[in-house]
């Protein structure tokens, strides 16, 4: 059993090689220690690589986390490391960047700074010097963001090259794989297959929560089946009714497909881990990991989803409220997977996302919030979903307190009203990220917040 | 003070960014077989160190003490 791919715009085969061991590390055991491990957990971005993915009839320079990549997942791939840059000649702008700038000082975090900056100034469409923001993934501490900022905002539009030409050619198609207990079926049908023959399977989309299961936890999985290669999982659909958006679309390629999205939904995506974990991690997989601190669920069920779920005998529609059963445990069958999210339309009119967290961007959240409210001429709720997360075993609706406001004029007696329920009703945990009483003040002191802001909002 | 005022590069500054600077653990993979040293606390604050053993079950190859 063996994969190929192509690495640094060298042909690559693998023979036997644990499913589970890091890109990261299937990199530096062939001398590219360019790439660095920091984190193994998609925080630092110090591993940072850059894949080729479709663009049209071209295709783009994505960087991700190699650190959260099992090694086949790779196959059929075309992957560059710090290394394929420069090579032996000439320093290319993003590195000059760095070295002008002062943005390095002990080193360890710059070729994954380079590596994001690098696919920025070459992102397809990008106006304008480069922005800090493409940098979020990745952390330093010790040169300070400053000098790796102007580093960023000194690049503007990248000169015609090497990297500019192979922007015009197309990217690789991954299709089916096996190898070792890596599954990788290209049909919704062989995937049913092959769930079938192995029940205990882990599925896997992006993996950026599998792999630090892995790296972190040490968990070793029987079997694993990449989604990755499935078609079915990639739709993208809107129409006046509503937006059905294949589960394993990655945030990044739904960002680009949803041109249309609420401005709630552009408050919320930089707030969703970094852009390196957004590149890689599918909205499917947020919502059937099933983490009660995962950024989606608040959002999906503020706007009422429902998700589309398939298996070999065939589909069913379910509320995602009805869908987290558990602490990570899912309404999801043996067999069944989830094919995609289901966004009713119209959207709410007054809609907000809030992350409490320990850092503004590229952290879990402690306690996230998705409110929508429907207030009529009158001042009225008529409708009102409020979303949280961090506050129980799952993500869940504050049903009691929603009921509570509707038909209420929405005032601060009616958000007092809200948070005196909410302090009843929802029982966080205390662990590492914030205690049980603090949890459950900022469950209630975001819906103020959210109401002091629609008053900012309304005076303006 | 020729320098003064002047903004001069870090003297490893090239090799950060070609990932071509070389860490510990990027120096690892370089050298075969080599030898690494894995800091054990001890389990009794006024012990006395007698002897070393290589856990049972490890092969001489494997782990030295």
């Amino acid at each position: 059993m063996s994969f190929a791919f192509t690495l640094n715009g060298d042909a690559v085969h693998v023979d036997a090689i644990p499913a589970q061991t890091t890109l990261l590390d299937l990199l530096r055991s062939r001398g590219l220690t360019g790439a660095k491990e920091g984190c193994a957990e998609g925080e630092c971005g110090a591993c940072t690589v850059v894949t080729m993915r479709p663009n049209g009839a071209g295709s783009a320079f994505m960087p991700v986390n190699s650190c959260l990549m099992f090694a086949p997942m790779a196959a059929g791939q075309e992957i560059y490391t710090v290394e394929a840059l420069a090579g032996r000649g000439p320093l290319v702008a993003a590195q000059h960047a760095m070295v002008d700038h002062g943005g390095s000082q002990c080193g360890y975090c710059t070729p994954g700074f380079v590596m994001s900056l690098f696919a920025e100034q070459y992102r397809a469409g990008r106006e304008g010097p480069c922005g800090e923001h493409a940098l979020s993934g990745n952390l330093c501490r010790c040169t300070g963001y400053r000098p790796i900022r102007d580093a960023a905002t000194s690049l503007g539009a990248p000169d015609a090259d090497r990297f500019t030409a192979r922007m015009a050619l197309p990217a690789p198609n991954c299709g089916a794989l096996e190898h070792e207990r890596f599954l990788r079926p290209s049909t919704l049908a062989d995937c049913f297959a092959a769930l079938a023959t192995h029940p205990d399977a882990r599925m896997v989309a992006g993996g950026t929560d599998v792999a630090v299961e892995s790296n972190l936890r040490g968990r070793r999985f029987d079997w694993l089946i990449s989604l990755e290669a499935l078609q079915e999982l990639r739709g993208f659909c809107e129409s006046d009714d509503a937006v059905e958006i294949g589960a394993g679309l990655t945030l990044s390629e739904i960002a680009a497909l949803w041109k249309s999205a609420p401005a709630v939904w552009h408050d919320w995506l930089p707030l969703f881990a970094s852009p390196l974990i957004r590149n890689r991690a599918t909205l499917g997989g947020n919502i059937a990991t099933a983490s009660p601190i995962g950024d989606a669920a608040p959002l999906l069920l503020a706007l009422d989803a429902g998700v589309r779920i398939a298996g070999a005998t065939g589909e069913r529609i379910l509320p995602l409220d009805e869908f987290f059963l558990g602490y990570r445990k899912t309404a999801l069958r043996p067999g069944e997977l989830l094919v995609s999210i289901i966004l009713p339309k119209p959207f709410a009119r007054q809609t907000r996302f809030y992350k409490a967290a320990k850092r503004r961007v590229d952290d879990i959240s402690t306690v996230a919030a998705c409110f929508a409210l429907d207030i009529d001429d009158h001042g009225v709720v008529r409708r009102a979903r409020l979303a949280y997360g961090g506050v129980a075993a799952v993500p869940l609706r504050a049903r009691e307190a929603e009921d509570a406001i509707i038909g209420l004029r929405w005032n601060e007696s009616a958000v007092h009203r809200a948070q005196d329920i909410l302090a009843r009703t929802l029982h966080p945990i205390s662990d590492h990220r914030g205690s049980a009483e603090y949890r459950s003040s900022l469950a209630q002191n975001l819906l103020e917040k959210f109401w002091w802001q629609q008053q900012e909002e309304a005076a303006a | 003070m020729k320098f003064a005022g002047q903004s001069v590069p870090h003297e490893s500054a090239r090799g950060h960014v070609t990932g071509e600077a070389l860490y510990t653990d990027d120096l690892a993979g370089r050298f075969p077989c080599l030898l690494h040293a894995w800091p054990v606390m001890a389990p009794h604050a006024h012990g006395l160190l007698t002897a070393l053993h290589v856990p049972d079950g490890q092969q001489q190859e494997e782990a030295a003490a």
